[in-house]
């Protein structure tokens, strides 16, 4: 049987490596154009192709989001597009404009996966779709497990699902709040997330925004009832949090596979994703239908998070020190975690501190600054450094 | 064009010579309106030219049901079913259905490519969304291959959820006005066993855009009395049918609606913003 594949977003070059370095076994990217987060970074047709150089020498795939929905001015442009972007060399189109895939499909003889813009809720339509050519759907995220079992059962499709991050409020591509209230065009990429915005109904303040979603517990369910592709949200998030949620989904899958997931090696990973999170988070419509427990009713909701201290960027051999970007304070007797891509964790207490030029510090208080900690050994590029406990 | 209707009475013969179809959404698989009507009311309507209105999403559990449902519409010789689901294509075809199936996927039907697409996998028309431009809606009636339907009075749909939003919030009603802090925009919110409906609050009037859509040949433009005043639905009703069947007075016309339901026009003349920072092209 088929390992379930870890999918990751990406919203930049630097992101969709350190997803793949980080245990990915597939990224999906948007181009400068036609993807529904049409406010990240996103790909130039030079950085898609060398994405997937990267990707492919590590035996792992591209998917390339161009799934906004198509007014009658992109109609110039899109098919173009789609011409020009087919010798980046991507492994699949991500589309909600079912004509756009069929045209991906015909011209081009390209897997498309169906968005979950297009809300697939069920067995007959997915049974359609894949009689149409279509390789593998996104599912709305509205379904229970046995629901998605069903759909997987009856229409024999690749099946591809959320297991992590922000939730919409209401059905993908069926919500045009933000259009009506910031004139932001939600379905091509402008969404405003205008249900975290604050409502009023007679004098009650109030907003609609739902928890995260966060599945960890239930990949072993995921890979039973035959799922082919776990999917992470957020091509907007961060390197660390991008990081710290691929790496943990890795080792989940992983130890599933392996039979050696423990309920503690379970509680450290949830602490993991947890921690990481500026969100609470829950499981959803997998078990039951979303109730009032799944979303908040006011203020705002988010936090930041001050637990990711910096990126290793390389090692003084000289000086036997690490060298990393600061990103977030830090002080001597501080225990850190160090962390690298192939899932080794070293965790130490803060004694000596440097700048670049070695002349030592007590705290590490600007965002950016290369700074330098004695390790006793060289690690892997892209590894990162988290806070665990601040010094008594 | 013609000129179709969804009702709020069930008086159906009081609409017969103002319309020449009407509107109904079918209680239980339909979303987004103020009023339903059940599959025995529908029946009732026999006589007048029907589009039964089934848009919710389907669910595995739904599919059983739906398709007796739809072999009972099938048989009532209606004009059609305005449907949201891709289930219905398959259903159609397994079931053998005559009936005419109408794509209405609300936000998501934006350009001809895609009404041809669906006209060359056997769908009979579609009804487009109300985030257009009025250029927009000419381009896609000029180039599509089916008929197309375009909303032109009434509250506009904005999002559902399938989350009990007012139950979820503590609001203890099944229908209600919110409004957003900032922007102030208005909206009615209705929860039901599906989940919760969001319509803008002004009545949408393409009363300023009538001549265009004439002169384009647009096939049905679609006329909802949900959240508008009986008396005065079925005087906008009448001048509507009047000016469309002497196609003059267009300007006149205009006004006497605009004084009635006001001069909302949603995006008819406003393109929308989707990229905030300039992403540079490649």
């Amino acid at each position: 049987m088929k390992k379930i594949e870890l999918l990751s977003p990406a919203g930049d070059l630097e992101r969709l490596k350190v997803t793949l370095l980080y245990g990915a076994d597939a990224v999906y990217i948007g181009g400068k154009e036609f993807s529904l987060r049409a406010n990240a970074t996103n790909f130039s047709l030079d950085e898609i192709k060398e994405a997937c150089l990267f990707a492919h020498k590590l035996d792992k795939k591209v998917f390339l989001t161009v799934n906004m929905v198509m007014h009658e001015t992109d109609l110039e442009k899109v098919y173009d597009y789609i011409d020009k972007v087919i010798n980046c060399g991507i492994d699949a189109f991500i589309v909600s404009d079912y004509n756009l895939a069929h045209y991906i499909k015909e011209k081009h003889q390209k897997e498309v996966h169906i968005s979950t813009q297009d809300s697939v809720t069920n067995k007959v339509t997915a049974k359609l779709l894949k009689d149409l050519g279509v390789k593998r759907i996104v599912l709305a995220r509205e379904l229970s497990k046995k629901e998605i079992k069903e759909i997987i059962d009856y229409s024999e499709i690749d099946i591809e699902v959320f297991i992590h991050g922000a939730m919409c409020t209401c059905m993908s591509g069926r919500c045009a709040l933000s259009n009506y209230t910031t004139g932001r065009d939600a379905n091509r990429g402008g969404c405003a997330q205008v249900c975290r915005f604050v409502f009023d109904s007679d004098g009650n303040k109030f907003t609609m925004a739902t928890k995260d979603l966060n599945m960890a517990k239930y990949i072993k369910d995921l890979i039973d009832i035959g799922v082919a592709s776990l999917k992470v949200e957020g091509r907007m998030r961060s390197l660390y949090y991008l990081a710290t949620v691929i790496g943990t989904y890795r080792k989940i899958i992983d130890d599933c596979y392996n039979n050696s997931l423990t309920d503690e090696k379970m509680q450290s990973y949830q602490r993991i994703l947890n921690n990481v999170a500026n969100r609470e988070s829950t499981t959803q419509y997998f078990m039951k239908e979303a109730d009032q427990n799944d979303q908040y009713f006011v203020g705002r909701q988010e936090v930041s998070n001050q637990e990711y201290l910096g990126l290793i960027t390389g090692y003084d051999k000289d000086n036997k020190c690490l060298i990393l970007k600061e990103r977030n304070y830090f002080e001597i007797g501080d225990k850190i975690e160090i962390f690298t891509p192939k899932g080794d964790s070293y965790q130490i207490v803060v004694e000596e501190l440097f700048d670049e030029d070695m002349n030592e510090l007590d705290v590490a208080r600007h965002p950016e600054q290369v700074l330098k900690i004695r390790f006793p050994k060289e690690v892997e590029p892209y590894s990162m450094i988290r806070l665990i406990e601040k010094r008594k | 064009m013609k000129l179709i209707t969804k009702v709020d009475s069930k008086n159906y013969n009081e609409y017969k010579d103002l319309t020449d179809a009407l509107i109904m959404p079918l209680a239980n698989y339909a979303v987004g309106y103020k009023s339903y009507f059940m599959l025995e009311e529908i029946k009732e309507a026999k006589g007048l030219d029907l589009f039964v209105v089934i848009n919710k999403n389907i669910f595995n559990d739904d599919i059983d049901e739906l398709k007796e449902i739809l072999k009972e519409i099938d048989k009532l010789n209606i004009s059609g079913i305005l449907f949201y689901d891709l289930s219905l294509i398959a259903l159609k075809k397994e079931l053998n259905l005559k009936t005419d199936l109408i794509l209405d996927i609300t936000h998501m039907m934006d350009n001809h490519d895609l009404v041809n697409y669906f006209s060359d996998l056997g769908i009979n028309g579609v009804r487009l969304p109300s985030e257009l431009t009025i250029d927009e809606i000419k381009s896609i009636k000029q180039e599509s291959k089916i008929p197309i339907m375009v909303n032109y009075i009434g509250v506009e749909d904005v999002a559902f959820s399938k989350r009990k939003l007012l139950t979820n919030s503590n609001i203890k009603k099944d229908s209600t006005i919110i409004k957003e802090e900032i922007s102030k925009e208005e909206f009615i919110v209705n929860e039901s066993d599906l989940g919760t409906s969001f319509l803008k609050k002004e009545i949408f009037n393409a009363s300023s855009a009538l001549e265009e859509l004439v002169e384009v040949n647009t096939d049905y433009i679609i006329l909802n009395e949900d959240y508008i005043e009986h008396d005065k639905f079925v005087k906008i009703l009448a001048k509507t049918k009047e000016v469309l069947d002497n196609k003059k007075n267009y300007s006149d016309y205009q006004k006497e609606i605009e004084s009635l339901i006001g001069n909302y026009t949603g995006f008819l003349y406003k393109d929308m913003i989707y990229r905030v920072k300039g992403n540079e092209k490649d």
